[in-house]
Parts: structure tokens; sequence; C-alpha cells
């Protein structure tokens, strides 16, 4: 399904967003390359504070004050993006590309009835939709969504449906238009297990039946593994680590993505007896270290010596296998 | 959290809104009979005997015994409270201690004056305060935040006495635009009462537009930092659409319970305001009683005022219940 | 929850986003400091009888002799607005200190304890928040007679209500952090708890709410003042020059607006000092 050579959905190169803060400059996503392929699922993992979140808004264009985008570029389906003025952006976002937030129940609009918010995304991209049609839209993608009685539901206020429901209302809201890309920004993680198997089916259902690509954010390996067909890992607003799920899972080139795995609780399996957990916490974005960023955390530098390059030298991104990336200098080196 | 069952939507809403209007109702009731208490138990708590603090140490005792007899000051007090609340609920507030006029037909005379000038003010505030808390809460933190912000901390400090004397000074003496003072109901001459309704009102609604566009800030940046605005925006919804359809309207319930706010502070200021520009409503009619020691007439007027503020924010709650449906099941 | 505006909370690095002293802090400092060098030394500086009656020379502009000119009586206005800022303070920290003496207590009581005395309090609130303060203040002044004891009875009398239902409601939020219930389960006694939890976390609100107070009984003086109901001419303050003034306010009205201006600018300086106080308080809250 990545029909390798297509032209991708969405490239993204040296994407670059700073956060003036009384006096200092937040650089919270560096140099960001990226690319989606039509009909692949990507998954864009990181710990809070490592950039991904950010990234996303700076992919439909959100970034909020004082931050902004100061440099690269962002196409979708070969358009520039930094170029389009605000107009353009806002009949873009919602059409071509859509988001899927994290907690419905706090995305949608408490005080509008479901179908009315449904409606509204119909209502500023189609315009010149007749009433009795857009209507019929509306229940139309609520019931292939998975809302038992649409008519029902549409006529609710969001904090009458339960977290699931409210969910699907969301993924609704973003496919609805037959856009090129989703972000999905954690859709998963406010609702209980069962539920989140249930989104995560409907997500793969809405690419097999149209194609859409998916650009998935979370935090959690587990999802990915589940549903992504590569990963780019992030951290400290940088890209360490990509390939496709499968090798990074069970062959993860970069230290990061290592203690990241192994922060997971085996699926299925008794959990072991205590978790691994990353010591130590990201460095500040006002003043990324000179060497490697993930250097002051890293098991395998301490299991080498402390060699002084990774305090020295900035690691590239570089290729280590088909389709894979890693920054680090060592990450041909054996596991410690 | 609510019932999914089968198609039952719409009755049950209606339910929701009807239950929370009675809860809300009943809920004001023990507070006017509060308030009965209070203004009954005013009077009794004036050191010594109200008639001689009215008439001065040194007055007639035969005097004090009529008028204290006429009064009903020497029954038992568990009737006379008796009396003061069925006075009440058929809309006699008793007698005043001087005029020994009916107070209901004094009050009542005053009250289209007070009214007018409050929903006058009232008037320019929305205009002003709406606006200016709205436009500093879109953008917290921006060059117009800092600028309206500023602006309401100086207003909060120009009390309505300094603001009405230099609007009078410069509008009606200066410039001779409005009369400067003076009051005509408004079914004698419609145009001339509205002139001269306009200073005052003026006056009062600039003096209170500070708390009202502060509120309407804080209402508006509260609900700004909400996650649905911004996911609005990657809908691609237009930002007129989100400011008004999203912002506004999640603000709204707030505001309404600003307005009860409001209003309170123009209860308060139409005191101040109808003293400086010698309107004859309930403010000076109060300033007048206390001046006058004439106390029936304090204790009425205490009633007039708390339920007054009781009803309109019986009324604020309710239209609280009917914009946010989240409020009518709480 | 991390939809993306919470989101960006979360990823922005924690870091104070005002750390220069924003010029309305420092223009409030600066006016503050008028305020407080008049309280303390404006009749020493300006050295005339606020009393002084010179019926020959009533109405004069101001000059050398009469800084700010002389009032309907020939009195040194500058000298009743020095002399007056003495009264006007005393009154403002009095009814203040009364309001505080209530609220306080019964604010942490009733939020502390909850059960029937809470419920009875509020109530008793409730029932005062419907009557507009400055009414609350007419009517004590109603009881007493006017005068400057009165006018601070009057203005602590009217604050308590929403100074108790401001204590409370903080007290209530205290108590329900996790460590104030580890310091109960581990044993401390409910006056420990109150001395050192409750009420160290309450500091920062009282201080707030202190200077706001402040400002409002600055005010509410001059209005009960300007109506006739505060301290009573020819006894100096800010309100009772207020209420002299208003009688010649359509042949002098120069004479009520120099009244107001001290009025006008200790009060702004309050506003903008407590909002300092506030951002200051709040800021060291996040981080």
């Amino acid at each position: 399904m990545t029909a390798a050579g297509a032209a991708a959905v969405l490239e993204v190169s040296g994407l670059t967003v700073e956060f003036s803060l009384g006096g200092g400059v937040a650089r919270a996503v560096d140099g960001v390359d990226l690319n989606v392929r039509p009909g692949e699922i990507v998954g864009m993992v990181g710990e809070s504070g490592s950039g991904k979140s950010v990234t996303m808004l700076a992919l439909l264009g959100l970034v909020p004050r004082p931050g902004r985008i100061v440099a690269g570029s962002v196409r979708l389906r070969g358009k520039e993006l930094r170029d389009a003025g605000r107009r353009e952006l806002a009949s873009l976002r919602g059409r071509q590309m859509a988001l899927i937030p994290s907690d419905a129940g706090a995305a949608l609009n408490p005080v509008a009835r479901i179908g009315v918010q449904v409606g509204e995304g119909l209502s500023a991209h189609l315009p010149e939709l007749p009433r009795a049609e857009r209507r019929g839209r509306i229940l139309d993608i609520l019931g292939r969504v998975g809302l038992p009685r649409p008519a029902d539901q549409a006529r609710r206020f969001p904090h009458e449906l339960s977290g699931g429901m409210q969910q699907r209302v969301a993924v609704a809201m973003g496919v609805q238009l037959g856009p090129d890309l989703l972000i999905a920004d954690e859709p998963t993680t406010a609702l209980d297990v069962t539920i989140q198997a249930q989104i995560l089916r409907l997500l793969l259902d809405v690419r097999e039946q149209s194609g859409t690509s998916i650009l998935f954010v979370t935090h959690d390996m587990t999802t990915v593994a589940e549903i992504c067909d590569r990963v780019l890992v992030m951290y400290a607003g940088q890209i360490v680590e990509s390939g496709p799920v499968v090798d990074v899972c069970t062959a993860p080139a970069h230290p990061y993505t290592r203690a990241l795995l192994a922060a997971v609780p085996p699926l299925g399996g008794e959990p072991p007896e205590r978790l691994t957990t990353i010591p130590g916490s990201p460095p500040d974005p006002r003043a990324w270290p000179a060497g490697c960023r993930f250097a002051e955390r890293c098991a395998l530098r301490a299991s080498m010596g402390n060699p002084s390059e990774c305090t020295s030298k900035a690691p590239p991104l570089v290729s280590v296998a088909d389709g894979r990336r890693s920054r680090c200098h060592f990450s041909e080196a054996e596991d410690a | 959290m609510t019932g999914t069952g089968a198609g039952t939507t719409d009755p049950w809403e209606e339910g929701a809104m009807l239950r929370y209007a009675i809860r809300r109702i009943l809920l004001a009731v023990p507070l006017l009979f509060g308030l009965s208490v209070l203004s009954f138990g005013y009077v009794r708590l004036i050191p010594g005997d109200p008639i001689t603090a009215m008439l001065g140490v040194n007055s007639n005792p035969t005097v004090v015994a009529q008028l204290r007899e006429r009064f009903g000051l020497d029954r038992p007090l568990l009737n006379q409270y008796g009396d003061w609340l069925t006075g009440m609920v058929r809309g006699d507030l008793g007698v005043s201690f001087r005029s020994q006029m009916p107070i209901s037909t004094i009050i009542v005379d005053r009250i289209p004056a007070t009214l007018q000038l409050a929903g006058a003010a009232l008037l320019v505030t929305l205009l002003i305060a709406i606006p200016a808390g709205v436009a500093a809460g879109m953008r917290p933190g921006s060059r117009l935040d800092s600028m309206i912000t500023s602006a309401t901390l100086f207003g909060l400090a120009v009390p309505a006495f300094f603001l009405g004397s230099l609007l009078m000074l410069l509008l009606a003496l200066k410039l001779r635009l409005v009369p400067s003072q003076g009051y005509v109901p408004f079914a004698d001459d419609p145009a001339q009462s509205l002139r001269l309704t306009l200073l005052p009102a003026l006056t009062l609604g600039l003096a209170i537009s500070p708390y009202l566009a502060r509120l309407t800030r804080s209402a508006v940046v509260e609900v700004a930092q909400e996650p649905f605005v911004p996911f609005a925006r990657a809908k691609g919804l237009a930002q007129r659409k989100i400011s008004i359809g999203y912002v506004l309207r999640n603000a709204l319930p707030s505001l309404v319970a600003a307005l009860g706010l409001t209003i309170a502070s123009l209860i308060a200021g139409s005191i101040v305001v109808e003293a400086l520009f010698n309107w004859p409503g309930m403010g000076r009619l109060v300033v007048g009683a206390v001046t006058e020691r004439d106390y029936a007439m304090v204790q009425a007027l205490v009633l007039i005022y708390g339920a007054l503020f009781i009803v309109v924010n019986l009324a604020g709650e309710l239209a609280q219940g009917l914009l946010d449906p989240r409020v009518r099941l709480s | 929850m991390t939809a993306p505006a919470a989101a960006i909370l979360v990823e922005q690095p924690r870091v104070a986003v005002r750390r220069r002293a924003p010029l309305r802090t420092v223009v409030g400092a600066a006016l503050g400091l008028l305020v407080v060098v008049t309280i303390l030394l404006g009749p020493w500086l300006v050295g005339k009888d606020p009393y002084a009656i010179n019926i020959d020379n009533r109405f004069a502009g101001p000059g050398a002799a009469h800084w700010l000119g002389t009032d309907e009586l020939g009195r040194d206005v500058a000298s009743r607005i020095a002399h007056g800022a003495r009264s006007t303070a005393l009154i403002a920290l009095g009814a203040v200190a009364i309001a505080s003496a209530i609220a306080i207590p019964l604010g942490v009581l009733t939020g502390f304890l909850g059960g029937w005395l809470d419920l009875v309090v509020t109530r008793i609130v409730d029932l005062f928040f419907a009557i507009p303060s400055l009414l609350v203040a007419i009517g004590v002044v109603g009881l007493f007679g006017a005068s400057l004891t009165t006018t601070v009875l009057a203005l602590g009398l009217s604050y308590w209500p929403f100074y108790t239902r401001l204590v409370r409601s903080a007290v209530v939020g205290i108590r329900s952090r996790p460590y104030v219930d580890a310091a109960r389960v581990l044993g401390a006694s409910r006056l420990r708890v109150i001395r050192t939890d409750i009420l160290t976390g309450l500091t920062p609100l009282v201080l707030v709410q202190t200077t706001v107070l402040l400002g409002f009984a600055i005010l509410d003086e001059a209005a009960l003042g300007f109506l006739g109901l505060g301290v009573q001419p020819p006894q100096a303050s800010w309100g009772s020059r207020l209420a002299e003034s208003r009688e010649f306010m359509l042949s002098h009205p120069e004479l009520a607006l120099v009244a107001s201006v001290p009025i006008v600018v200790a009060v702004f300086a309050i506003n903008l000092l407590s909002d300092a106080l506030r951002d200051r308080l709040d800021e060291r809250r996040v981080s």
C-alpha cells in the first residue's frame, strides 16, 4: 500500500518553529523533514515536549502566538502552505487536511447540537449545498462512523454522548469532506481500551474505503505498532529515528527509541516486575545542548563510557538501512 | 453520564429546563423571606426607640407614645412582623414616619425615574463594555488588551460623581449641548425627558463600564483557551464564525451572570448619580430617608432594593440555563 | 486533555512569560508613593491650618499663598486635602480591618468545618449579597448617625459578606488539596492544619484582597461623604470635602474636580499595584 514512487500527499522539509518568550527564544521544532504517501498511516511518536504537537499545529497553520514558523516548507499535494493566505489556508483545513482531536469531549462546542456542528464544516466548504442534501450528508456520515440512530444523535448535545461516541463524531467531522490527509492527535488517549480498539478500527476502515493518508500523533508505541505503516520518533524538536514500523519496533536503531520500547508493557503477556522508565527529562528548548540532545539520558552512551563525541558534535540524521534513518553517532553499535 | 434512551432527547430536554427553573425559583423564596426578616429587624436594631431617634431626645413623651401606637411599635414583636409580612404580600409597606403617607405610593412614584436612568445607563454600558471586553479577551497579552486593561484600571478609580461633574461641566455648562439637571416624566414630554436622561445615564453607564469590561474579558479569555476553539479553526471555519459562534456563544452564560453583578453596581451607582443630577428616583429617597431618620421608609427601601436584586439574579440564572445545556443538569 | 490548545500549554517550556516590571507597576508604585507621602508628610509640607476661615478670601485661585486655592469659606484647599488624606486613610484601613476580622475567621471556620455552621453562614452571606454594599453602608449610617466612626463601621460591615464568601471558597479549595488530606491522615490536629496549611495558602489571597478593598473603601468613603452621610463637615476628609464642594457645583465646579483628583490618583495606584501583585502571585503558583 505504500506505493513507492507515488507523489507524496504531504512533504515537509526543514520545518522550524520558534516561540519568543520573555526575552528567550525556544525552538520547539528544529528542522523536521517528513512525508506521507497516499493511503499511508505514519506514526509520529514522542514524549510531551518533544515538539510533535507543535509540528502538527504547524502543518495546519495553527501555531499559536507567540510561536511562528521561521523556516522550512510544508507542501500538501505539491502546494506550498507557507505561501497560502489566511483565507486559502482556512479553505484547505477541514477539506484537504483535517484534524481529529485527542479529547473530542473538550473539542466539540458544548452548546451546539451534534448535527449543527457536523454541518458547520459542510456549510463552510460547500456553501451552495441545498439544506436537505446537507442534512442527508450529516446523517449519512454519522451513520458511517458507527453512531446508532444518527437522527437522534444529531439532536443531542456533546455532553449527552459517551466518550467513544464523541470521538466517533470527531472522526465524522474529520472525514466528511474526503480529505487527502487526516491528522490524528492522540485520538484514543481519553478512551478506555475496548473503545480505543474500536476507534483505531474505524480509522483503518476510513483508510481502506477512501485511501486517506493519516498522520498519527501519539506518545504510545503500542498504538503505533497496531496501525501505522511507518513511524517517526521525535525528541527535543527533532526526528531521531524513522522507518517502517515492524523494523523500528523489532530492531530500534536509536537509543531513545529503544528506551521508549522498553517502557511498553508486553502485549498479552504477564507485565514485567517493573517497567523501565527513562530517567531524567528533556533539555530546555531555549538552549539546546551543542552535541546530541539525548546524551544526558542515554543508556548507550553510559555503557560506552561516555564518548566525548556525544556532547561535542550534533549527530546528523543518517540512513542506517533501506528506508531507515537514525540520529546517533553509534546507531550500529551493539546494544549494551 | 446521561441516558442514551431511545429517541427521548427532546421531551427529556425540556423537562430538564423546567426542573432547573423550578429549583432556582424555590431557592429564591427563602432568600426573599430572609430579606423580609432582615428589613424588619433593621428598625428594631435602632438603639433605643425609632420614634425618639427620629424626633430627638428632647421630644415630648406623649407625642412619642402616640406615634408609637400609631405605627404599631408598642405591640409584641411577632405581631408586628406578622403585620409587616401580610402587608408586604398585599403590597402595603406601611406609612412613612415623616410624611405619614403610604410608603408604597411614594416608592411607586419614584420607580419609573430610577428604571429610566438604570435602563439607559445599562444600554451605555453594554455598548462600551462588551465590545471592549471582547476585543481585549480575544487576544490576551496583545497591545490592544494592555491598553484596554489599563483603561479599565483607571476607570475603576474614577468615582461616578467626579465623572458626572466633569461631564456636566463640559457638555452642559461649557458646550451647552444638554441641560445640566432636572427630570421630566417620559409620558409628559418624551423628547425633553430623553435629553435630560442623557447626562446622568452617560455618567452612570461610563462609571459601571470598567466592571463589565473586566468581567467580559475574563469570560472571553477563559473560553478562548478551550480546546474547541483551535479545533474549530482546524475545521476551516472562518474567524468571524469562530468569534461569534464559538467564543462569544460559550462566554454568553458567564456574561449573563456578569450582567447580574453589573446591575447591582448600577443600583448602587444610581444612588450617587441621582444625588448629583437631582434625579427624583429611589436613590434620592434612600438618602433623604436616612438623613431624616424615616426608618419605616429605609426599611421598605432595603426590602425593595433587595427584592429587585434577587429577581434580577434569578432572571440571570434562568437565562444561563437556557443558554447552556450543561447548566440545566447541575 | 491534550487537544491542540492544551497540548501547547504542556509543550511550551515552563518559563515566566512576563519578567520585566511592566510600565503599569512602575506607574502604580510612583503614584502610590505620592499618596503615602501626602498622608505622612502632607500636612507638614503644606503648613497651613485646614480649619482657618477667611471669608474675604473665598474661592481664590491657586497661587503661591494657596497652592490649590481656597474654598467657599476661604480655607486652604491643599491643607484640607492633606489633612483629609489622613482621615480617609484611617477610615479605609479601619474598614478593611473590620471586614478582615469578620471575614477571615468566619470564612476559615465555615470552609474548613462545613456542616450546619457553614450552611447557616452561607445563607446569611447570600442574603447580604442581595443588598448592594453601598446600601448596607447607608443602612448602618442610618442606625448610628453620620460620623467618622460610623463610616469605618459602615464600610467594614458592607464588605464582610463578599470577603467571607471569597475566603470560604479559597479554604474549601485548599482543604481538598492532597497535602492537607495527608497531614490530617498523619494525625495533625485541626488547629495545626488550619495554622500551617490553610493560613499559608490563604496569604496571597488576603494580600491581594486587602489592597483591592482599600481602593473600594476610599471610593465608598468619598461616595458616603458626597451623599452627606460620611464624615461631616467641617471635619476634613476626602469625602467631606466633596460634600462641601457639591453645593457650589454649578457656580464653582473646579472645587469638586480638585477634591476628586486625589481620590482618583490613590485608587488608580491601588488598582495598578493590586493587579501587579495578583500577577506576581499567580506566576509563583504556576512555577
